[in-house]
């Protein structure tokens, strides 16, 4: 392939005209289904088919300590959220200079919100020009870029993958980054910016709205909701793009080893899932495929559950379906479910705090230095997981939640209370765990219809906002239980979904992550029926995604449940 | 299985997702040779095996099954002077059996089958036999219905009636078969499985016919592994789902890799020992590398050269800023690997003399012991596992791409230690695709291919047919192209002489082998032009979750599409020529004509002696 021409810290307009990139992709090599993919026009919600106008929403709040969140965005806070509504009067339109960025980890359909305000801009303010940040965050603060053109954008169209810019995990937060990202866009001239993360980079594209409009800057940010997890959502902004993609993919996946796992009668099968904080995703999964046993962090939470307890509930389940003569399962597993568990994170906080300190010797003493519960806990993990507690760190010296191997813990754990129970005479059959981690491989799937449809709608939605002003918003697609063309588009005041953490004696504004809600419609719905499954075999296997046919329209149920579309 | 409520969670009606319930009502079409209820069948002359060299070991440990013809069925309307045509059909009883991992499109052979008896005598019977080989050996039994079949046609896994053992070998397990089919008065035994269930189901048919019992043993080519490949079977029902599945995550980790830009994934596929599955999949996402067990052994690459060879590669991308890429390796690799596999060797030798797991680091040959502490613990463990039904390590257990990541991690290390390198860390992520994407549900090609072979197994008992394996060819066409038929098992047979320890018997024993890949053939020359630029250019390519309806839903195996097979179709065509020949060159013609034929075929006789010696072709290798 052709190396996309990158631009760093140079290059005039002029250049840029005769210099035209080449996309990264080759449409030729395509498949027939990302063929028919690319050439699939898109519907729009009917608001954004015709003239509009902004329509403001009373002032806002904060989601916690409004009057913090008022001290750190002085600018903004307060701000209405806004809608879209038609209007006999077109917005005035002039040409834009809009910048996009991706941040974060991957999710199917971000090449949809690229193109969605591309294509806006085209429709509505022509002669726009559009350029895109590489590598992420870490390309608007060192101005790397490429300027987007209708063939460069063309191959992505409902295409996963974040590969049209890339992302990356970079933060601008430092005093000296803000004035690299004002360099930035002073010397492009944007008229606005896109942001399109999760939590974390839509806290920072306030940061960075309010940055801009305290320097009095005409640059406007706006954000967008991505994240595979789920875990950024609201009444306002029902789903992040990405989490119905990942989450079909995943329930095929999972609906594939239930069918095997019943067709040979002698593996329980423990499916680990993304989702380091929140358990949406797990969730997610066991409505579509039905599991014996599904594990919800934050119910665990709640319960105050040790790996113990967690251990003897599987283990619990494991010996009543052999009673009745089944000795197969599947067992979903979010993730991050030991930072769930508070005897966990407390072990794991301190072994932080010996190991910044101290060397780990082989003889152990060190462990003198846990407190007796925790060290009672440590020498209860299997030797393995040990291991990748002291051995396997991030760059912060901290252990990697995502690395540690949850579903052969509890193998190896459930394996050691069966043997003990089999000792007593209570367990007469053979376990046998298979371990499985569904992660990377549904993170840049080909998005679905609906978040191919959600994300040329927030694109578009986007575009609408820069063109009107706004700044500091998060780009708000509703009514997403009814078809496309009635779904309503408008903007929501980041602010209002923001609190405070202390963070090294400071207060720094957060987007609450929105955990699974054990009072929600999702969870109250698992949990009444998560009991019959454990016994039976209510196994469903929803097949891959499909792009015609039944079913190819369906969005997920955790959505559908909470907007009550669905019982 | 000993529990009664255990069987009773086969074959019971499932409960099905949306799109799982618009699949069970898609209804594969049949070709024309199979539509009606009047079987015609074409004999051809007697099949015997390729491997020249094994022939006659082969027709000696197989005197009653040997030798049989070929089977061509046609349509009705075929102008065949001399085809047999059977339009009576008596009452009979078919027993069928899951043997071998379960394949998604195993529940539309026992569908299709069922249909196929039904059609031509709605009083015969199919009758399942739960829990695969043990099922049969036990005679627990599920009669097969339309109401017990509503909730499996079309869909993926084998708990209609489920697998167990997957062996019909030993002489008790003989006897118990035979005693079974006795007892239920079977008129026929199907057999649906890879290599080593159709080669016990040859075993099975040859002890039949040498002890008069009347029930007939057919194979029906089912494997995901793509490994029962022949002249006469082109491709096994569950090939091009399972690849379909795993190119589908393949390439959604491919998109990844482009995207994050600094990862290396390391993706070992389910296949069993052949590489069929890892170059399908390559050939349909174009990752950056595959390593293919069979370029391994013929190169005898050792596992430092592959590290080495997989090192160069992330350097030469490295050099080109490119710090990500995917790898894909085959399950049986560990079995290519030279070193490896004699360590695995030695291993199973003494798991056969009874030493205990702990103690057999310690009986362990010096070189193989130095080998074994070298390698990691996680690995050692898993190589310690015992074998198995076929003989071969449990692959799917032993993690290759862990093994083989950590390697290759330590190498770059080295070398950004010495200076020769000076790119960035190098960082891996592993991945299994296996159990995800056996239980699939099977595409239209494999529900399609799946039904046919089905009926195809009703034509083969109507013929009378015992130890025969139904075919059909010219898949790459529409279904009504395809030609359907019977091979003797035995005509896939060879013969290997192996030896494990100094006691094991030298004698080479006839099997269905698992067939390699043809580093000659089309599709391994297919990867071979592309591989530079899969290595270096990073054109993935995406082929989507498998589609039933629109765009995709017809798409076929490349490694399929790309070879140019129909040989049932062509041994009937050069039979036709054959006759042409005979009724044109009659005594009375004309000296020309005469001289002519003699011409023609004295050449054509000389070049076939030629290809078909024993130093001619490969298969003779011993």
């Amino acid at each position: 392939m052709a190396a996309a021409a990158v631009a760093a810290n140079g290059g005039g307009d002029g250049a840029q005209a005769s210099n035209a990139p080449a996309p990264t992709r080759l449409a030729s090599v395509y498949s027939e289904v990302q063929t028919s993919r690319l050439k699939h026009a898109l519907p729009l919600p009917s608001v954004l088919r015709s003239p509009f106008a902004l329509a403001d929403g009373p002032a806002s709040s904060a989601a916690g300590n409004p009057g913090e969140i008022a001290k750190l965005f002085p600018n903004l806070f307060g701000q209405p959220s806004v809608s879209l509504v038609p209007s006999p009067e077109p917005a005035s339109t002039r040409p834009l200079k809009v910048g996009v960025v991706l941040s974060g980890g991957q999710a199917p359909g971000g090449h949809n919100v690229i193109c969605g305000i591309f294509d806006y801009l085209q429709e509505y303010a022509k002669g726009s020009v559009m350029y895109g940040f590489k590598g992420g965050p870490a390309g608007v603060m060192k101005c790397k870029y490429v300027e987007l053109t209708a063939d460069y954008v063309y191959p992505y169209r409902n295409q996963g993958g974040f590969d049209m810019i890339c992302s990356g995990r970079d933060k601008i937060e430092t005093p000296e980054q803000f004035k690299q990202a004002e360099d930035t866009v002073n010397k492009l001239d944007l008229d606005g910016l896109v942001v399109i993360g999760g939590d974390d980079s839509n806290t920072n594209a306030c940061l960075l709205a309010e940055y801009f409009r305290g320097k009095n800057m005409k640059t406007r940010v706006i954000g967008c909701p991505k994240t595979i997890d789920g875990d950024l959502k609201c009444k306002e902004v029902p789903t992040s793009f990405g989490f119905d993609t990942a989450c079909k993919i995943y329930s095929e996946m999972i609906g594939n080893v239930m069918t095997d796992a019943r067709s040979t009668g002698k593996y329980y099968h423990f499916v680990r899932l993304m989702g380091r904080a929140a358990s949406h995703i797990t969730l997610e999964c066991a409505l579509q495929t039905h599991p014996n046993v599904a594990l919800i962090g934050e119910e665990v939470a709640a319960k105050k559950e040790t790996l113990k307890s967690v251990t003897d509930y599987i283990t619990d389940i494991v010996c009543k379906r052999a009673e009745l003569g089944y000795n197969y399962g599947v067992i979903l597993i979010p993730e991050g479910l030991i930072d769930f568990i508070p005897e966990v994170q407390k072990l794991i906080a301190e072994l932080n705090e010996i190991l910044a300190h101290d060397v780990v010797d082989e003889a152990g003493a060190w462990k003198s230095k846990l407190q007796p519960e925790s060290r009672q806990l440590f020498d209860f993990l299997p030797k393995t997981i040990q291991e990748q507690l002291l051995l396997e760190r991030d760059p912060h010296g901290n252990v990697q939640v995502a690395k540690i191997e949850t579903e052969k813990m509890l193998i190896a754990m459930v394996e050691t209370e069966l043997e003990k129970r089999k000792a007593e005479g209570k367990y007469p059959a053979h376990f046998r765990g298979q371990s499985h981690f569904f992660g990377y491989e549904g993170r840049c799937g080909l998005p679905t219809i609906f978040d191919s449809n959600y994300c040329y709608a927030l694109g578009y939605g986007s575009g609408a906002l820069l063109q009107c002003g706004k700044t500091g918003l998060i780009t708000s697609v509703g009514n997403l239980a009814a078809p496309v063309e009635e779904w309503t588009v408008g903007g929501t005041a980041l602010t209002s979904l923001m609190d405070v953490e202390r963070r090294h004696g400071k207060y720094k504004p957060v987007i609450k992550k929105a955990m699974v809600e054990l009072d929600g419609a999702p969870f109250k719905k698992f949990a009444s029926l998560r009991d019959e499954w454990s016994l039976k075999n209510h196994y469903i296997s929803p097949g891959p995604i499909q792009f015609s046919g039944p079913g190819s329209n369906d969005a997920n149920h955790t959505l559908m449940l909470e907007l009550g579309a669905e019982a | 299985m000993g529990s009664v409520a255990m069987d009773s969670d086969y074959g019971v009606p499932r409960e099905l997702s949306a799109l799982q319930k618009a699949r069970a009502l898609y209804r594969p079409d049949l070709p024309p040779c199979l539509q009606g209820t009047t079987v015609k069948v074409e004999y051809g002359d007697a099949a015997i095996a390729a491997d020249v060299a094994g022939a006659h070991v082969i027709s000696h440990a197989f005197p009653h099954t040997y030798g049989q013809p070929l089977a061509h069925f046609l349509r009705k309307t075929a102008a065949v002077p001399d085809a047999t045509v059977i339009t009576e059909h008596p009452v009979v009883r078919v027993g069928v059996v899951f043997s071998g991992r379960q394949s998604p499109g195993g529940h539309n052979v026992i569908w299709g089958l069922h249909d196929a008896i039904k059609a031509h005598n709605a009083n015969s019977k199919l009758i399942g036999f739960l829990g695969g080989t043990d099922g049969l050996f036990a005679q627990k039994t599920l009669e097969i219905s339309d109401e017990v079949l509503s909730s499996y046609k079309n869909q993926g896994g084998y708990d209609l009636l489920g697998r167990t053992r997957d062996q019909i070998r030993t002489t008790e397990q003989v006897n118990a078969a035979m005693t079974a089919c006795q007892a239920l008065k079977l008129d026929a035994l199907v057999i649906i499985g890879g290599v080593t269930s159709n080669t016990d189901a040859a075993q099975l048919a040859e002890t039949f016919a040498e002890s008069k019992c009347s029930t007939k043993v057919v194979g029906v080519p089912v494997t995901l592994n793509g490994d029962l490949k022949n002249q006469f079977v082109e491709t096994t029902v569950g090939f091009d789902t399972i690849c379909k599945v795993n190119s589908q995550l393949i390439s959604n980790v491919c998109t990844d890799a482009l995207s994050a830009e600094k990862y290396y994934y390391f993706v070992r596929l389910m296949g069993r020992k052949a590489s069929h599955v890892a170059l399908e999949c390559a050939l349909q996402s174009h990752p950056n590398m595959v390593i293919l067990g069979e370029e391994v052994a013929a190169s005898k690459l050792t596992i430092f050269d592959i590290t080495k060879q997989i090192c160069d590669a992330v350097q030469a991308r490295a050099e080109k800023d490119k710090n990500h890429g995917v790898v894909l390796i085959p399950e049986g690799l560990v079995e290519s690997i030279p070193e490896l596999y004699a360590l695995l060797q030695e291993i199973h030798g003494l798991h056969d003399k009874g030493v205990s797991v702990e103690n057999i680091s310690s009986h362990l040959s010096p070189w193989a012991s130095a080998l074994f502490e070298f390698l990691p613990p996680f690995i050692r463990k898993q190589l310690l596992l015992h074998p198995e039904s076929d003989d071969s390590a449990q692959l799917s257990q032993i993690e290759t791409e862990k093994l083989l990541a950590q390697l290759v991690e330590a190498e770059m290390n080295k070398r950004l230690k010495e200076g020769t390198y000076k790119g960035k860390k190098f960082n891996a992520i592993c991945h299994f695709f296996g159990y995800q994407a056996r239980g699939a549900l099977p595409s239209k090609f494999d529900c399609d291919y799946a039904y046919v072979l089905g009926h195809v197994c009703y034509h083969i008992l109507a013929a009378g047919l015992n130890g025969y394996m139904a075919t059909v060819t010219n898949l790459r066409s529409p279904v009504n192209k395809w030609k359907c038929g019977a091979a003797p098992i035995t005509s896939m047979m060879t013969v290997k002489r192996w030896s494990r320890g100094p006691a094991a018997s030298q004698i080479g024993k006839p099997a269905v082998h698992m067939a390699s890949i043809d580093l000659k053939g089309k599709p391994y020359e297919l990867l071979r032009q592309n591989s530079s630029s899969f290595l270096m250019e990073d054109i993935y390519r995406n082929p989507g979750p498998l589609q039933f309806e629109g765009p995709g839903g017809e798409t076929k195996p490349i490694s399929l599409c790309v070879e140019d097979r129909d040989y049932m179709g062509r041994i009937k065509q050069l039979q036709e020529y054959l006759e042409k020949v005979k009724s044109i060159v009659k005594p009375g013609c004309s000296q020309d004509v005469l001289k002519a034929a003699l011409s023609a075929m004295a050449s054509v006789t000389e070049m076939l002696t030629i290809m078909s010696s024993p130093s001619f072709s490969g298969q003779a290798t011993i």
